[in-house]
């Protein structure tokens, strides 16, 4: 999820929209991951998971491992080049999720991960996006 | 914590992270000015 993003900020900012991204990382190990996958996203750090929790995101059960649309996913991330390794002192279990969340607060897409790959579209997002400029108070910093 | 899943029309839960610098921030400060695409990302490997 994070390279499409990164691939798509400047049209997300152009919209007056801001990409963020929360990590597990710790300060310092998201600030070196952003800058060399997304150095336009805003890059959050949450190492004890607190956020994660408050969102409610759950975490890989056995049958992802086996779930053959986890491990497509796995070799598109391969086929983008990147070689997906360990997972060090982070939660290896917890799984992702996107939101769009407008100005009031109020979420506009909730999109959890069901297993592992499970990003929403990126065009689903852009669609909520493209609508939000007609819906929403968008300001362009 | 929220029990159930975050959904759309709901209000986004607030709570503290810390930015790239080091600094602890509001999650509320990602939307407060402009809307956000927020991604939780799995680990880092």
């Amino acid at each position: 999820m994070l390279d499409q993003l990164a691939q798509n900020t400047e049209w997300f900012n152009k919209r007056g929209v801001r990409v963020a991204a929360v990590t597990m990382g710790k300060p310092y190990e998201a600030q070196m991951f952003c800058a060399q996958r997304s150095p336009q996203v805003v890059c959050l750090s949450n190492p004890d998971q607190s956020a994660y929790k408050e969102f409610n995101i759950g975490k890989i059960n056995a049958q992802d491992v086996f779930n053959p649309a986890s491990w497509r996913a796995w070799l598109r991330v391969l086929r983008r080049g990147f070689k997906p390794g360990p997972p060090g002192e982070q939660d290896a279990q917890q799984l992702g999720a996107t939101f769009i969340i407008g100005t009031a607060g109020k979420v506009l897409l909730a999109h959890y991960n069901r297993f592992m790959g499970d990003n929403p579209e990126l065009g689903q997002l852009k669609t909520i996006v493209e609508k939000l400029g007609k819906t929403d108070v968008v300001r362009v910093a | 914590m929220t029990s159930k899943k975050v959904k759309a029309g709901d209000f986004a839960p607030n709570i503290q992270v810390v930015n790239a610098d080091g600094e602890t921030i509001e999650l509320s400060s990602l939307w407060s000015d402009k809307p956000v695409v927020l991604a939780f990302l799995r680990h880092f490997g």
